[in-house]
């Protein structure tokens, strides 16, 4: 009787430390996730930026202020590829 | 007898009622084995039931969003992308630390209404309004009592041009207009639906039970280059600007394959963001020209060198006296009326042709009649029935007046002219990819219907190159490469009348003039410093150019340009002469016909490992194509129902997947032509005689 009953205290501990393990791990996975979304969410903010920033509606009116021009077609070398 | 009685008298005499005790007992042991039972009943029989209700109090499903497809332009790069935010709900009642959460909500530059609105606890939830970004607000999600959803959110390239061919997204996910609405159930992707944990208040538990990742929607590849793309916004918004013009169009165009490789809208409403050039029709005026020459010169009624005497330049026809606004000798061949852009010219011409050989000559360059490509509210323009013409409508249309055309129809006209005499389906939508890289559908080129024969074609191209090296067009051309072209200056109608002084200013360019690699139309409204097309759309097209030469990669094929470069022709203007004096700095020893030459010598001596469909452009080798399924968009061809009976091309149209609409005219007026390709459900309108 005492056997089956310490087998069974041992048998719920396991059953209860799984089941907590597993929430604590799943709980991790998912701020890991929640941060991996963060970062990505970033990156994409960063790169648009970047985009942005590097187009011609950007740049045209700051080579401008430089006094810069697109070259004339005499000025442009063509090289085939 | 006697004796059965007796024994019920003993037997009732020896019944002891029994005691409260016993009754309390014996109730228990009914109640246990009733509840034993009920038990046992619940157990065996309404198990379902009862885990069920279980489920739904310890779970509770929730959607994840599916990000939508990519949209690329035609070399990869990333024109849309969807991105993860997230909106935030506060219960401020949970809340445990007011300040902390008032700062973090303050830092995310959350509305302060809505900061306060947060921190009230007679409040039971407030929902915070926007979207933000997850990094924003990951301090105040992870206070007590806030609550996130993730929500998928957009991000546009900046490019005014590239925005209106993409379309919107609503705040509610649905798709508005362009691309986004045109292919949405391809690019919406799936949503996941997980199992999450709630707690014993009904929150759900961070951690997901069995979760399934959503599946995101299909990549999509535009053929827009968005190098040019730029190009084209930049050089229309500074034209607009300079020419205080209403607005204008830019639109080009590889004549080879029907690719549309810029699209370039501007209004100087800011809040109109239609898609100008494919849902907002013109009247083209002398653009409209070439196609007439095209079709005399193809069935026999001129040749380019017959002549013509234009009475000076003053023609009156049906009570109606047509001008020219260029000087120019009373006799023109049929070539120096498109030089010239002669009205006189080519009314005369024209009259060689019937009423019907017009509309149809109109009608079978794609005008009237939707392009089908991949872009919602596509206008059909207009082409009236001849029965509709008035007597002055003969003359109108071949000066490019009533009639009305989007930029990109123009764009699709002239392409045949470019490329040999084939009308092409022009297409926006490269290809599409699921999200394992499978290609799902691939453009292909779509020939509608050979509207000229080669030789004609190069016959208008000859007259069109005439009209940029000494027409009209003079301001479109380069000096090392040719240009050839068109321009048309036409008065703008509004509420059915032509209003003075206010023109529609366009030019249709074929770049360069020998291998055409573009055809670029330049569309300005309603300019107020100079309105003539060939020297204000002339310029703009110049500028393009100029600018897609110097750029990396513009959807040029150098290799082929290389070898149709010639010696420069010297330029007057002070752009140009500023451009030869930097010339001649840095090229001092370097002869530029030597260097036209030492280029072509290498075109040829460097093999081109080019795709025979792209012409030697950059070939994508996208990953992970296993295989094809038959393509998504349902556009299939107009049958031709010449000769059949009215029934016959009905069941025949019908068939086809069409809807048919008759109209009034003669029985072998079919509106569009047949060859053109259509979306399945369009309508076909069929003349039927009174």
């Amino acid at each position: 009787m005492a056997t089956l009953l310490i087998g069974f205290v041992l048998v719920a501990f396991a059953v209860i430390w799984r089941r907590s393990y597993g929430i604590t791990q799943a709980r991790r996975m998912t701020d890991l996730n929640r941060h991996l979304v963060q970062l990505e969410a970033e990156r994409q903010r960063l790169s648009a930026v970047i985009r942005d920033e590097s187009s011609r509606t950007q740049l045209g009116p700051i080579v401008q202020e430089f006094k810069m021009h697109v070259p004339d077609d005499r000025q442009v070398r063509m090289v085939a590829r | 007898m006697t004796a059965r009685f007796a024994w019920w008298r003993d037997s009732i005499m020896a019944f002891k009622a029994p005691n409260r005790l016993a009754v309390v007992h014996g109730s228990l042991i009914v109640f246990a084995l009733a509840l034993v039972a009920k038990s046992g009943y619940e157990q065996l029989f309404r198990h379902d039931y009862w885990n069920k209700i279980g489920q739904r109090q310890h779970y509770a499903l929730s959607g994840l969003p599916a990000p939508r497809g990519l949209i690329l332009d035609a070399t990869g790069r990333t024109l849309v992308e969807s991105r993860e935010m997230v909106r935030i709900s506060v219960a401020p009642r949970q809340v445990k630390n007011r300040a902390i959460l008032g700062r973090e909500l303050r830092l995310a530059s959350v509305d302060p209404r809505f900061v306060s609105m947060s921190l009230d606890t007679v409040r039971k939830w407030v929902d915070i309004p926007g979207a933000y970004l997850p990094t924003a607000v990951a301090a105040a999600i992870g206070q007590k009592g806030v609550y996130s959803k993730p929500v998928m959110d957009r991000v546009y390239a900046t490019s005014g041009g590239i925005r209106r061919i993409v379309g919107r997204i609503a705040p509610d996910g649905q798709a508005l207009d362009g691309i986004e609405l045109a292919l949405d159930s391809l690019l919406r992707g799936d949503t996941a639906t997980i199992r999450v944990a709630r707690d014993k208040s009904g929150h759900t538990l961070a951690a997901a039970l069995g979760s399934s990742d959503p599946t995101p929607g299909n990549t999509v590849v535009l053929t827009i280059n968005r190098e040019l793309q730029e190009i084209c916004d930049r050089a229309l918004a500074v034209a607009v600007d300079s020419l205080h013009a209403d607005g204008g169009d830019i639109v080009v165009m590889n004549p080879n394959t029907g690719d549309v490789l810029a699209m370039a809208s501007n209004r100087l409403n800011p809040s109109a963001v239609a898609n100008t050039a494919v849902t907002e029709p013109y009247e083209p005026g002398s653009t409209m020209k070439p196609f007439v020459a095209a079709r005399l010169i193809g069935l026999g009624r001129a040749t380019p060198g017959a002549t013509i005497d234009t009475y000076g330049g003053h023609y009156t026809v049906n009570g109606r006296t047509i001008t020219d606004a260029d000087e120019h000798p009373s006799v023109l061949s049929l070539t120096d009326v498109i030089k010239h852009s002669s009205n006189v010219g080519i009314v005369r011409f024209a009259d060689r042709l019937s009423v019907q050989d017009k509309f149809e000559m109109i009608r079978d360059m794609g005008f009237g009649t939707q392009t089908a490509v991949e872009l919602p509210a596509e206008s059909s323009g207009l082409l009236r029935n001849p029965t509709r013409w008035t007597p002055q409508s003969a003359a109108s249309v071949v000066m490019g007046y009533e009639v009305s055309v989007t930029p990109l129809q123009m764009v699709t006209a002239y392409s045949s002219i470019a490329n040999g005499g084939e009308l092409l389906s022009p297409h926006i939508v490269k290809e599409i990819r699921a999200p394992d890289g499978t290609v799902r559908y691939e453009a292909q080129r779509r020939v509608v219907r050979r509207v000229m024969t080669p030789q004609v074609a190069s016959a208008i191209r000859t007259m069109l190159r005439d009209v940029v090296a000494g027409g009209t067009s003079t301001k479109a051309d380069l000096a090392t490469l040719d240009v050839a072209g068109k321009s048309g200056t036409a008065l703008r109608n509004a509420h059915g009348r032509y209003i003075a002084g206010s023109y529609t200013a366009s030019f249709v360019g074929l770049f360069p003039d020998d291998k055409p690699q573009f055809v670029i139309l330049v569309k300005l409204d309603n300019p107020q410093m100079g309105f003539y097309g060939g020297i204000v759309a002339g310029g703009v097209t110049n500028v393009v150019l100029r600018a897609a030469l110097a750029a990396r990669d513009a959807a040029l094929n150098r290799s082929e340009l290389a070898s149709s470069i010639h010696a420069p022709r010297p330029d007057t203007t002070a752009t140009g002469r500023a451009a030869e004096r930097l010339h001649a700095t840095t090229e001092r020893h370097n002869d530029s016909v030597a260097i036209a030459d030492s280029l072509r010598s290498a075109a040829r001596a460097v093999p081109v490992e080019s795709d025979p469909r792209t012409g030697g452009y950059y070939v994508v080798k996208l990953p992970a194509i296993t295989r094809s399924v038959p393509p998504v968009l349902s556009v299939r061809a107009v049958p031709d129902v010449a000769g059949l009976s009215l029934r016959s091309a009905v069941r025949a149209l019908h068939s086809a997947g069409f809807r048919v609409e008759l109209i009034q005219g003669s029985h072998s007026l079919m509106l569009p032509a047949a060859g053109t390709m259509l979306e399945a459900g369009r309508v076909v309108k069929l003349g039927i005689t009174k």
